[in-house]
């Protein structure tokens, strides 16, 4: 097993340090899979402590000048590694000035994903910095765990609005509740609302685009089964934990292109964000009450 | 003792100040012949600092001549004493801003109330006067040669801010590592836990450093907290550090050295040996290890350890307890220092009647001072309210610090008065003794923070 890339172009170790940030923010450990054209950031939260899901795909050759990869074997060319992604994120925060960048896969006392980091100095001199972060090596056996997700079925699917907006309003909830309601119709219309003993808060967004997704799916993914008869000012709720959501609305530093969220009363909500070279989707289960 | 240091080099002056205040808690001051000396020792007695600044960067450099016998000194010395590290550093609180408002600030001894006198000459007519209570205390001295040093460099500041800064903030420790091919610096673990540290390397190039005379290629660990002490001061300064080390254990010096204006020495322990590493696991982890291993690399850490850098007071001090608080003139306190504790007897009994007296005089006026404007050595008082006016929370603040550090002092002491009581880190490679080691014994086991050399055993 064999890997290694190279950042050069500081605009790519800026993006992928935003990406790794925050990734880093949302879990403590994740599970890298590299195959030979995308990296993914997975994260699987246990159940107890929330049971989110992250499922981050980054495109290689947007942030790669060089990238090498011997996977498992032929047909499974692919590594799946366990790391802290602070640790990732601390080696290249000191690194935003660098020459490059380079990432390998190595065998120290332990596999170690060593980051070596070429750093320019006053007298022209390279500056060599290295790295070595701990990483597990996942058998073949446990891939089937870290499988991409399929799209949920859901009740109505909304265009978020600005995401720093929703954080903004996100954040203020947390200090009031540990709840948020998020509700959404096919009318582009959404809210966000929580409540104490006292006082009820409630946000209201109009104006949103109801993407369409492809007919075919449509029908698959939708469950109320006479979409004609549904009144298009119905809301369908999801109550979710404030401090999961507001640690999310995070993604807000990626400056995604297009954030979509898919509601499905009851049950959970499901984020994706596009951007040019990468996509994230989040799975966060709704809380019962 | 009178002198002043221009406006132009109190930034200089607050910067050292700062530098030393990452170190220790307590400030030594000692004018000599050759320039007025500021000097700290950390804690655990593992790193020492020392601040010689010039006669030629102050404008006015006056100490006193042997007639003025100002202490019950025995052989007629200049002042010596120490003051509470975070009462000074309040008075050099913002470097950012002091060169702008500062003119000037004439540093003296009020002898009649016994209080060491900052005073801030600043822009408009403004006087600060900080009155601080001191002890009186025996030279510090780390006994450290350089000279015998087998490698020493000379490295650019920036190059050393640039090198650390890729350590996290919580990295206690670093190892450089020197060859002649190389010199790099690593983190050190204690116990290395491959989930939650990395490892990071840091390769420098022989040709970034001014100079680089290495006679034998050694891997020595050390704090890098007191570095980045050293660092904040050099950094804005951007002078030249020579450091100077042998073999691990034995100290490391850091001398910075400014021709006409100052001279910075620095001395920080180094892990002893090696193999000490094994003596670091958790026990049950050292059982696996081969019983001589253990056994050499301990009488190496022992060698090691009696040999290296002895802190050395030429009469000791710790045995001394009183009360230091900052005073502000212009603070009307009620609460009163703690009693001193019994004192061994012995010659400094005589100091301790003299110290006693001096805590009474402080009470008195204390009392006095709200109003009475005859205290010529509080013209704060006289503008009172403009200074309200200017700093209205100086008052109330400087209070509560005042109570919160008289209450810290307190559990420090108590602190130190466990005998034995190990150094925080376990830089083993120190030893701090007594001089006079007769006299030692008659003190009640004086905290020599050296008991933890056999902590193995």
């Amino acid at each position: 097993m064999r890997f290694r890339g190279k950042l050069v172009d500081t605009a790519c170790i800026q993006h992928f340090s935003r990406v790794l940030g925050t990734i880093a923010k949302l879990c403590k450990t994740c599970v890298l899979r590299i195959t030979a054209d995308k990296l993914y950031f997975i994260l699987l939260e246990k159940v107890v402590s929330g049971g989110t899901h992250t499922w981050c795909e980054v495109t290689q050759s947007h942030f790669f000048d060089e990238f090498m990869l011997d996977g498992l074997s032929k047909e499974d060319n692919e590594i799946f590694l366990e790391l802290v992604p602070e640790n990732l994120l601390r080696a290249m925060k000191t690194a935003q000035v660098a020459k490059w960048i380079k990432i390998k896969l190595t065998k120290k006392h332990t596999p170690c994903l060593t980051v070596e980091v070429d750093l320019p100095t006053a007298i022209g001199l390279s500056r060599n910095v290295v790295h070595y972060i701990s990483v597990t090596v996942l058998p073949k056996r446990l891939w089937s765990d870290y499988e991409e997700p399929e799209m949920p079925e859901f009740d109505v699917s909304i265009a978020l609005p600005a995401l720093k907006l929703l954080r903004n309003v996100v954040d203020k909830m947390k200090s009031m509740s540990s709840y948020v309601i998020i509700s959404a119709n096919h009318n582009g219309e959404m809210k966000l609302l929580t409540e104490t003993e006292v006082a009820l808060v409630c946000t209201y967004f109009k104006d949103l685009a109801n993407p369409t997704w492809k007919s075919g799916l449509d029908a698959h993914f939708f469950r109320s089964p006479h979409r004609s008869n549904v009144d298009k000012r119905e809301f369908f709720d999801v109550k979710v934990d404030c401090k999961k959501l507001a640690q999310f609305l995070n993604v807000q530093q990626l400056c995604p292109s297009r954030v979509i969220c898919n509601l499905n009363a009851n049950h959970l909500i499901h984020v994706t964000l596009l951007h040019d070279d990468f996509s994230l989707q989040y799975f966060m289960p709704a809380v019962v009450s | 003792m009178n002198c002043i240091i221009p406006g132009k080099n109190i930034k200089v002056f607050a910067r050292a100040i700062h530098s030393l205040a990452k170190i220790g808690e307590e400030l030594y001051i000692e004018p000599l012949e050759n320039g007025f000396a500021f000097k700290t020792v950390n804690s655990s007695r593992s790193a020492f600092g020392l601040f010689l600044f010039d006669p030629r960067f102050f404008d006015k450099y006056h100490r006193p001549s042997d007639n003025e016998t100002t202490f019950q000194n025995d052989e007629n010395e200049s002042p010596r004493c120490k003051i509470a590290m975070s009462s000074c550093l309040n008075i050099f609180k913002s470097v950012a801003t002091i060169e702008k408002t500062v003119e000037k600030c004439k540093i003296s001894l009020n002898m009649k109330d016994d209080r060491l006198v900052f005073k801030m000459y600043c822009r408009h007519g403004i006087v600060k006067t900080h009155n601080l209570a001191f002890i009186e205390c025996e030279s510090l001295k780390a006994v450290f040669n350089s000279d015998n040093c087998e490698n020493c460099l000379i490295a650019p500041s920036k190059m050393l801010c640039e090198a650390v800064i890729h350590f996290q903030n919580n990295q206690e420790e670093v190892t450089l590592v020197v060859s002649s091919e190389k010199i790099s610096f690593k983190n050190y673990f204690e116990e290395y836990d491959s989930t939650k540290q990395m490892i990071t390397e840091v390769k420098l190039h022989l040709d970034e450093f001014n100079a680089c005379d290495i006679g034998i290629n050694t891997e020595i660990t050390f704090c890098l907290k007191e570095l980045r002490a050293i660092l904040s001061f050099v950094e804005v300064t951007n002078l030249p550090v020579k450091i100077n080390f042998d073999t691990p254990g034995k100290p490391m010096s850091y001398l910075i050295s400014s021709e006409g204006m100052l001279e910075a020495t620095f001395v920080l322990a180094t892990l002893a040996g090696d193999n000490c590493s094994n003596s670091q696991v958790p026990p049950s982890a050292r059982q696996s290890t081969s019983q001589n291993k253990t056994r050499a690399s301990c009488s190496n850490k022992n060698l090691n350890g009696d040999e290296s850098i002895l802190v050395e007071w030429d009469d000791m001090t710790m045995a001394e307890v009183e009360e230091m608080s900052l005073v502000e003139a212009c603070a009307s306190r009620s609460q009163c220092p703690a009693a001193p504790k019994p004192q061994p007897v012995s010659k400094r009994q005589q100091k301790t009647v003299s110290n006693g007296r001096n805590q009474s005089k402080m009470h008195n006026r204390l009392d006095k001072t709200p109003d009475s404007d005859e205290d010529t050595n509080s013209p704060v008082i006289a503008v009172q309210p403009c200074i309200n006016l200017l700093a209205p929370n100086i008052d109330t603040d400087d209070e509560e610090k005042q109570n919160s550090d008289v209450r810290k002092e307190e559990e420090e002491e108590e602190d130190d008065i466990i005998p034995g009581t190990p150094p925080s880190k376990k830089f083993k490679s120190l030893f701090f003794g007594n001089s006079q080691a007769s006299e030692a014994s008659q003190k009640a086991a004086p905290v020599v923070l050296a008991a933890d050399t056999d902590e193995d055993d």
